[in-house]
């Protein structure tokens, strides 16, 4: 049953609880129920919602449950990581793991298995149905072809882009799954025809290319193109989720390093069911967003050379074919 | 016991020794216990393999192999040779698959033997249809590893040890198929260790320097252990329900009066009200 209120303005009477979560035996546990009710309202929430949830008496007054069980409730999320409780302040919401859980639901009809972590999809990027469209209009974009080294996530969505750019000829640079091993720079003039295909996979990259480790990051040269999947996107142009976890430190080192900057085009591929309308408040945001490339659309507008501040402007408020 | 404590001394040392000649997984690293490491001279050590006799007299019998980093060389080769094989997905999560190697195009042979790569050509194969299949003629596994004797040991999951079992309690594993461990000279303990009851003996080791036979009398056939599943990760996997309903139940002689599908319907609706 839900509430007849919102979270945000619960015009709650102590003695008519909006309605009633009762045990029943044999069903879930009561803070189970309850948990599950307010994961399904706090996942309704926008996604740059700052303010804190309703207080306890409040939300015990929305369900007619007792204190405890609504701590225990409230945990529960907590423990998962959606909601964040902050002594004095109160319960926060994390939009990261907001947008995680509801993209991971939608993900289940188009994402294809990975071959170790099958359909778990907080473990890594998933390659998804119609993929190859996204693939099409990237190779169509000025960027693309001008492009000498591109940068790619070890993402299974860009395992055909990465073979695609070694037969192009292009120079291609993938950190290691979780960044453990370096970066694996792709020469595409020293692999053979034969190991193309096993170059672009997580499997075989390494046996084709050479490494480079964090510190020596410098030593990858001027990277010209940044392609990544994600877990979800966000409209304005961010990358979510824990399957891209080590991007944000990627982009960190190579920025440290001059490798790339502000100007460098950078795209995200994703499913359409993997975008959510931005703002999201994140934890740690890109400074510069990115391009979402769905396969039915493009959002977001790439920097021109040399413009980087005024990037920011020009991705707000952009949000239709490019 | 003494047993488990040498074997576990065998394991930390043979780990030890991978981290110098084996390879990290792309996604596990260095977590050896999470995967089967492939390792320097594994493309010889499939070179021993392949001299084995039992390649040459496989007639209409069947190959399987796990999805080790270790046999990876072993199945680029038999994709270029257009030997079909059977091998589980990693952890068995989905099941049993099958890779007619005459639809990988040449040139992409060391793709599809990739885990990666095996994802888009490899096709997904029931209990029932393989248990309707042919038997099994070799069955390739690689390990941590492995005594004289031929018994395999090392903290693994005991994949193969249930793929064997499940493969024999279709019937498709007789005495005569032949069971090879590829590992490196590492992982080979010098020593005659006794397994558990469980523990699939093999017919050779495998090595990059070696070929080994085991000399053994004749195999039990192996047997799920089905006390043994409740609490493992075994319990919830498709597989073993599904074998569950094909062995516990179904004769294998069709009736006159019943298809063995519509028997073995019963037998699942059966199962499910208890």
């Amino acid at each position: 049953m839900r509430p007849t209120n919102s979270l945000r303005n619960p015009k709650i009477s102590p003695n008519q609880p909006q309605f009633q979560v009762e045990h029943v035996s044999g069903e879930p546990p009561l803070y189970v129920q309850v948990s599950r009710e307010l994961e399904r309202m706090v996942l309704a929430l926008p996604l740059d919602h700052s303010d804190p949830l309703p207080s306890e008496p409040k939300l015990i007054d929305l369900w007619g449950v007792s204190r405890g069980t609504l701590r225990h409730a409230v945990n529960e999320l907590a423990r998962t990581g959606l909601l964040r409780v902050e002594q004095g302040r109160g319960t926060f919401v994390n939009h990261d793991v907001q947008v995680r859980l509801i993209v991971r639901e939608r993900l289940v009809d188009v994402a294809l298995p990975d071959s170790r972590f099958h359909l778990d999809f907080d473990r890594f990027v998933p390659d998804f149905l119609d993929r190859e469209t996204c693939d099409a209009t990237i190779m169509a974009r000025p960027e693309w072809e001008a492009a000498q080294t591109v940068f790619a996530a070890p993402d299974n969505s860009l395992e055909h882009l990465r073979a695609q750019a070694l037969v192009q000829g292009k120079r291609l640079v993938v950190p290691t799954f979780g960044l453990l091993r370096g970066y694996v720079v792709l020469d595409p003039t020293v692999i053979p025809e034969e190991n193309i295909l096993l170059a672009a996979t997580l499997d075989g990259m390494e046996r084709c290319g050479t490494t480079v480790d964090s510190p020596s990051v410098e030593s990858l040269g001027r990277i010209d193109l940044l392609v990544t999947g994600a877990t979800a996107a966000s409209s304005d142009g961010q990358h979510i989720g824990p399957g891209n976890r080590f991007l944000s430190i990627e982009i960190h080192e190579m920025e440290e390093a001059g490798v790339i900057d502000a100007s460098t085009p950078r795209v995200i591929v994703v499913h359409d069911c993997q975008v959510v309308e931005g703002p999201v408040a994140l934890q740690r945001p890109e400074s510069t967003p990115f391009v979402v490339i769905t396969p039915t659309r493009s959002i977001g507008q790439l920097p021109i050379a040399g413009v980087g501040a005024k990037v920011g402007e020009m991705m707000r408020g952009t949000n239709g074919n490019s | 016991m003494a047993t488990v404590d040498r074997t576990t001394q065998y394991r930390e040392r043979i780990w030890a020794d991978l981290r110098k000649v084996g390879r990290p997984d792309s996604r596990f690293h260095w977590d050896l216990s999470s995967f089967i490491a492939d390792f320097e001279g594994s493309d010889i050590c499939t070179d021993r393999t392949l001299d084995l006799d039992v390649w040459r007299t496989l007639g209409n019998r069947r190959v399987f192999i796990t999805p080790d980093n270790s046999t990876e060389e072993l199945r680029k080769r038999l994709i270029a040779e257009n030997v079909p094989f059977v091998m589980t997905t990693y952890g068995i999560q989905r099941g049993f698959v099958e890779l007619d190697s005459t639809t990988v195009p040449p040139g992409e042979e060391s793709y599809a033997a990739t885990l990666d790569g095996m994802d888009r050509y490899a096709v997904p194969v029931s209990l029932g249809q393989l248990q309707a299949g042919d038997p099994f003629a070799v069955l390739v596994t690689g390990g941590t590893a492995v005594s004289m004797s031929g018994v395999r040991f090392g903290k693994g999951h005991g994949y193969f040890d249930f793929e064997y079992a499940a493969l024999s309690e279709l019937g498709l594993v007789d005495s005569d198929a032949v069971l090879i461990d590829m590992v490196h000279d590492c992982q080979v303990v010098d020593e005659h260790l006794d397994g558990e009851p469980h523990d699939v003996v093999m017919d050779y080791i495998v090595t990059p320097t070696r070929t080994i036979p085991v000399h053994r009398d004749g195999r039990e056939p192996g047997r799920i252990l089905w006390d043994l599943i409740p609490g493992t990760e075994f319990e919830r996997l498709e597989v073993t329900a599904e074998l569950r309903r094909l062995v516990q139940t179904v004769d294998k002689a069709p009736r006159a009066d019943k298809t063995i599908d519509a028997e073995r319907q019963d037998s699942f609706r059966k199962e499910e009200k208890e």
